[in-house]
Parts: C-alpha cells; sequence; structure tokens
C-alpha cells in the first residue's frame, strides 16, 4: 500500500516534471523575453499619422500674431547643446516629472521643471535627431 | 506654441508638429513616444539613463506637476484625434478604443503619472512566435505593469508592448505616440476631437 502510495507520487511528481519541461519548451521557442524591446523604426511612427490634421491657418488673423510683437529669437533661450548627467550624479528627486525618451537603447529623462522654462531641447538619442518640447 | 527653425525661419506649430508659415510651410516632423513620470520610475526601468541638466549643472525643482484633472493623452493617427482623460483611463487602467481606422489600447498609472498606448495588431518580435490574431481585446493583468488579453490569456509588458508570457510570447504591440496635454488646449488645435471619459475622474488616493 505504501510503495503503491510511493509510486502514485512519483509519477504525479514526474507528471509535474514533464508539464514544467513542457512549457520551458513552448516558452523557449521565442527565447527569454525580459527586457526585450522592438527596434526603433521611425516609419511605423510616420505611418500613423501621414497628415497631421492641420488647420489652415491665418496667423495674423487666428492668433493675432503681429510681426512688430513677436519674441526675439532666444527670447525663451532653447538649448542647443544639452548637458547631461548620470542617474549617480544627479540631484533630481525622485518626485519631480521628467520627460522619458529611449530611442535605439539609449535613455535620456528631461526634467520638467527644466522644460518648463527653456521649452524645446535640440539633441541627436539613439542616432536620431530630435526636439523636445514642453 | 510655435517655433522658428534657423534655417529657413519657417514657423512652426507644436501640437502638430507642422511648418504653418514660411519656405515649410506644410512639411511635417515625426512625433515619437515620450513618456511623462516620475523620475524615480523612470529611473528603476532605465537605469542608464542621462539626466538633462542646465550650463549650470542645475535642474530647476519645479516641484510636483499638479494631478490636473484636465490633463489628456492626445492622439492624432489615422485622420482622427481622440484626447484620452488621464484620471479616466488610470481609473479604468486599461481601456480598448479605436481612434480612427486604428484599433487602440491604453493603458495608465495614476500613482507613477504613467502612460502607454499601443495598437491592438500584434506583430511578430520574435522568429517561432505564434500567428496571433489580429485584433485583440485587453484587461488588467494580476500581475504588476501587465496586460493579459481575452483572446489567448497571453501576458504584455504595458512598457514595451511586448508578450512575455503565454500562447503570443513574442508578438509584439506597436507604440502609439500621444501628447500630453490640458484639455482646452488639444480641443482648440483639434477641434473635431472625441474624448474619451470625463475632466472630474481621478484615482482616489489610497
Amino acid at each position: 500500500m505504501i510503495r503503491n502510495a510511493t509510486a502514485t507520487i512519483a509519477i504525479a511528481v514526474l507528471a509535474v516534471v514533464l508539464i514544467a519541461c513542457d512549457e520551458r519548451a513552448s516558452e523557449s521557442d521565442v527565447g527569454d523575453l525580459t527586457g526585450v524591446v522592438e527596434p526603433f523604426a521611425i516609419e511605423a511612427y510616420q505611418e500613423l499619422r501621414p497628415e497631421p490634421q492641420i488647420r489652415s491657418i491665418d496667423l495674423r488673423i487666428d492668433t493675432g500674431f503681429d510681426e512688430r510683437e513677436k519674441l526675439p529669437r532666444d527670447a525663451i533661450s532653447p538649448i542647443y547643446s544639452p548637458k547631461y548627467v548620470t542617474v549617480t550624479e544627479s540631484t533630481l528627486a525622485d518626485e519631480e516629472l521628467v520627460m522619458g525618451i529611449d530611442i535605439n537603447g539609449e535613455s535620456r529623462a528631461m526634467p520638467v521643471g527644466l522644460m518648463r522654462f527653456r521649452e524645446m531641447v535640440n539633441d541627436v538619442i539613439g542616432g536620431v535627431p530630435i526636439l523636445a518640447t514642453w | 506654441m510655435t517655433w522658428w527653425d534657423w534655417e529657413t525661419s519657417s514657423i512652426w506649430s507644436q501640437p502638430w508638429g507642422a511648418a504653418i508659415s514660411g519656405e515649410l510651410e506644410g512639411e511635417t516632423l515625426v512625433l515619437l513616444p515620450v513618456e511623462i513620470l516620475r523620475y524615480g520610475n523612470w529611473k528603476e526601468r532605465h537605469p542608464e539613463t542621462l539626466v538633462l541638466v542646465d550650463e549650470r549643472n542645475a535642474t530647476f525643482v519645479y516641484g510636483h506637476q499638479p494631478a490636473a484633472t484636465t490633463f489628456v493623452l492626445g492622439v492624432d493617427i489615422g485622420g482622427e484625434a481622440v484626447g484620452f482623460y488621464f484620471g479616466s483611463v488610470a481609473q479604468e487602467e486599461v481601456v480598448n478604443h479605436r481612434v480612427g481606422s486604428y484599433e487602440i489600447v491604453a493603458w495608465a498609472d495614476w500613482e507613477s503619472r504613467e502612460g502607454h498606448i499601443f495598437l491592438r495588431a500584434p506583430r511578430k518580435l520574435r522568429e517561432g512566435a505564434a500567428d496571433a490574431p489580429s485584433t485583440l481585446t485587453f484587461s488588467a493583468s494580476e500581475l504588476e505593469r501587465r496586460l493579459e488579453d481575452d483572446q489567448t490569456g497571453s501576458i504584455w509588458d504595458v512598457e514595451t508592448g511586448v508578450a512575455v508570457t503565454g500562447p503570443l510570447a513574442g508578438n509584439v504591440l506597436q507604440r502609439v505616440p500621444f501628447i500630453s496635454s490640458f484639455d482646452w488646449a488639444w480641443q482648440d488645435f483639434y477641434p473635431s476631437t472625441e474624448f474619451f471619459g470625463d475632466r472630474e475622474d481621478r484615482v482616489p488616493s489610497s
């Protein structure tokens, strides 16, 4: 009786191991997917928005834009040559909001507090020339 | 907001990402995905991230971004625009919706202020991945930061859009870029926009 019970448990354990192996086999068909991201392809984003919905706009009439009143260039000082620090060097508090960007495995955090003052950052991230704006 | 470019002095519109006046009028830039979230959450997932500082190595401390309920995730794809109230998406956690000709899924987390939007049409990322239905429907998984599709029960990562386990493992969802904007600003630039949810929606703090 005891021997039978042991045999049953052994079979049960074997079955579990087999099922476990089976699951592992089906998962390993596609390999480990931890942290896997799709390679960056600008075309994918281009396709989504082939023609933005731009209203025909007369700057002068629709927005009261006046050539004589326009801000001189760099009145709001954009960032042309961005400077970065590492996570270890950064004094930014964890609660602060950032714009998080990742292109081709290169990551940038642009603090919203800084973006509110500078509004525009010209940069190249992961080989892609970008403009970050707030 | 509008911008100048140094090369041609054309005037560009920020929400449209297009030149609206000058030599480059009608030219558009490609909108790329960006996340607005708490720095702590970002650096946890991207420990190698670089952090922008100004010329004096300073990051202006602005304090907490008020959790504005009028804040939308603005999507302009396939010829239509939808503004998803952040609080409404966070309340439901997962929203299956349609924008123009595209079926999309939106996910948002109130605490981290993080949001992600993907097309619901999977494609194969890895060789050997199973054929997937052309459109999936998602719900929140019991696992944190994971979605589950109703059709196969596969588990998807909310940040990368990759099916990490289950029958569809190795498939991926295309990310949909969006603009984080106040609802009135979004409506101003997209007068025919639909809104999802309500500006009063929010997730009570626990």
